[in-house]
């Protein structure tokens, strides 16, 4: 049962990928991509890993797509339907993709992971994969966990000092 | 459930604390009293740098050194970091005073970017774990992408931001990725847990960990501008404002080889055998493409570009030296960057005090004649130029006798060698330019530029603290050379 929901999953990731990257138009590229995040979620789920998969459609399918929707949609997309789409980089696109591929199959066909058989993942013993996540990020990742909230902060005041002085000038 | 409070040594912690709090302060006082003088945050500023180095000069590193599991770690390279860092900040504000070109900008955004940058780089700088440094360095990063496009008028500014903008946050995929391969890995992403795993079981001979290993040597040799990631440091130093330049040409160099001396102390030693053939060619490439590049350049930020990328080569042999178990050498390293942040500090100063009110003197051949017209400004720029280039008397010249002579311990020959023929190549565009400033006739230069600005006693400042820095660590170098080797002392 589980081995078909993967398989089911994981066609749909590899469909709407490949439909996404043949679509001439944009926007109909960018749906795609939610419908490839939200299989990709249910992966997750699969995996156990039940905070990665809400995260990847709050933050993937939510914000970043909005992110993508709202560049595309000032940019003119009545122009970019008619542009050439390949720019005559498929060979190289194809050679990259090959050779990713067998990057993956290189790290995880030959030792894979061994760290994190042997060691764990540094996970408590608390069951569930949420509450996990929730007590190691509140007591050995405390620190970077706030210092975030600076880097969040520098990156804030960054956009508002770019676009703020966009508007008086 | 309870979850127990992470033990902090606050007094360890002060200095980021202080640096932090000073650039909300400097926001917060800049939103509510836009009014006030400039020249009051500027001194603001500088007070809060001087009060964090005092702090951290103060907190003596003790047997506690690590702060909540190693996420904070401050021991005697931290504080030797801290105090490079804090002092490269203190000289970018004397110089973002000084420029004239930044006068306009509006100061509380400026200098509170300022100093989130140099509470990321101290954080990055002071950790042992992997995912501090991520953070520290997109802290720092972040705030450097917007600085380099600050004056947002200048199409050259825009490109720099932009450019600098790309390809660091391409650079910064590869280091996560590298760093998520490694904690796959070993299971860990502090590293002193790392070494430990290395040496009781085989994962340094996965190929996870080989790879993370190389996407993270990529991810930071860009930050610190190693060949062949170098290509973006001429354009982003010509197009950023001359004080941001100033600034980027040290401290993110600085935080980014501490993060990785402090890898390469970890798991060099044991599993790097493979990282001895590249940091080999990427310190000789690195050298070699800045110093030859650096000889066509006619406008002088470029120049200076490609001279700092030569300067990150020469640390690439203390970094190959570390590899191979060398002490020495990370003292080396502390001192040379003390002494390359004061060289070419004072050299950025120079071209700011040049400037006049509309126009900055970016081409070399500006610099035609000003022994004659600034006997000063052309005696300190000839003194950084000399010490940039390694003759003594100068800071320049022991710093990197220090650093090869490491390099030569541990058994290096050919790599200490071409590093001084590089050394000799490089005098060449150096002293090109103390040879046009006092051989040449001056061309139409303004009548009286620059230095009678506002900001003439910022740059004044800055200008004798690096010359007397420079000559000081040059006559008299063993005192703080035995102070960077004591700071080098508990590492490990």
């Amino acid at each position: 049962m589980e081995l078909a929901f993967f398989y089911l999953f994981a066609a749909g990731i590899v469909g709407a990928s490949l439909l996404m990257v043949t679509r001439a138009n944009v926007i109909h590229a960018a749906l795609l991509l939610v419908l490839a995040f939200l299989f990709m979620a249910g992966l997750f789920v699969l995996a156990g890993a039940e905070f990665l998969a809400g995260v990847q459609i709050l933050i993937y399918a939510g914000g970043i797509m909005v992110l993508y929707l709202f560049s595309i949609m000032l940019m003119n997309v009545g122009v970019a339907v008619r542009l050439r789409q390949w720019h005559r980089q498929s060979v190289l696109a194809l050679a990259a993709a090959v050779l990713l591929g067998a990057e993956v199959w290189a790290v995880l066909g030959r030792g894979g992971y061994p760290g994190a058989k042997a060691w764990g993942w540094g996970l408590g013993q608390t069951p569930g994969n949420v509450e996990a996540l929730g007590e190691v990020l509140y007591t050995k990742f405390l620190f970077p966990f706030e210092v975030a909230s600076i880097l969040l902060l520098a990156a804030m005041i960054g956009a508002i000092v770019l676009a703020k002085r966009e508007i008086t000038r | 459930m309870t979850i127990p409070f992470p033990q902090i040594h606050w007094a360890y912690l002060l200095p980021v604390l202080l640096v932090v709090g000073g650039a909300v302060f400097v926001l917060m006082w800049d939103a509510f009293f836009p009014q006030r003088e400039r020249s009051f945050l500027v001194t603001l500023t500088l007070a809060v740098l001087a009060s964090a180095l005092g702090a951290s000069l103060a907190a003596q590193p003790g047997s506690e050194a690590a702060s909540m599991g190693g996420m904070y770690l401050y021991d005697g390279f931290t504080r030797f970091v801290f105090a490079l860092i804090l002092l490269s900040s203190f000289f970018s504000v004397l110089l973002s005073a000084a420029q004239r070109s930044l006068e306009e900008v509006p100061a509380g955004d400026y200098l509170g970017l300022i100093l989130f940058a140099t509470s990321g780089m101290m954080l990055m700088a002071a950790t042992r774990s992997l995912l501090m440094v991520f953070v520290g360095l997109e802290i720092f990063s972040l705030a450097l992408y917007v600085l380099a496009g600050f004056l947002r008028g200048q199409p050259e500014g825009n490109e720099a931001a932009l450019k600098y903008f790309l390809l660091g946050s391409f650079a910064s995929g590869f280091l996560l990725y590298g760093m998520a391969l490694i904690f796959g890995a070993t299971g860990s992403v502090d590293l002193m847990e790392i070494a430990q795993r290395l040496t009781t079981s085989p994962p340094s001979r996965s190929p996870a960990f080989l790879l993370g290993l190389g996407f993270v040597v990529v991810g930071l040799g860009f930050k610190v501008a190693a060949a062949p990631f170098y290509m973006w440091t001429p354009d982003v130093y010509e197009g950023s404002p001359t004080a941001v330049t100033a600034f980027m040409s040290v401290g993110p160099k600085v935080a980014a080889f501490a993060a990785f001396f402090r890898l390469l102390l970890a798991v060099g030693p044991r599993a790097g055998a493979e990282l001895d053939a590249i940091l080999w060619v990427m310190a000789v490439l690195t050298m070699t493409a800045g110093n030859v590049s650096a000889i066509w350049q006619s406008n002088i930020k470029r120049m200076l570009a490609y001279s700092s990328i030569a300067h990150a080569g020469y640390i690439l042999v203390a970094l190959a030296a570390v590899r191979r178990g060398s002490d020495l050498a990370t003292g080396s390293f502390l001192f040379y960057m003390l002494v390359y942040a004061l060289m070419n500090m004072g050299a950025f100063c120079v071209v700011v005090a040049a400037g006049a009110r509309g126009e900055e003197r970016t081409r070399i051949e500006d610099y035609a004649g000003l022994g004659y017209t600034r006997p000063a400004l052309a005696a300190a720029m000839a003194l950084f130029m000399v010490s940039l280039a390694g003759i003594p008397p100068t800071g320049g010249f022991v710093a990197k006798f220090y650093l090869f002579s490491a390099a030569v311990k541990v058994g290096f020959v050919w790599l200490p060698v071409i590093a001084v023929l590089n050394s000799v190549v490089s005098v060449s565009y150096y002293l090109r330019l103390v040879v046009l400033m006092y051989m040449r006739e001056p061309g139409e230069a303004p009548a009286r530029p620059g230095l009678l600005g506002p900001g003439w006693s910022y740059a004044l400042a800055a200008l004798v603290l690096a010359a007397a820095g420079v000559l000081n660590f040059g006559i008299f170098p063993s005192s703080f050379f035995e102070l960077a080797l004591r700071s080098t002392l508990l590492l490990n």
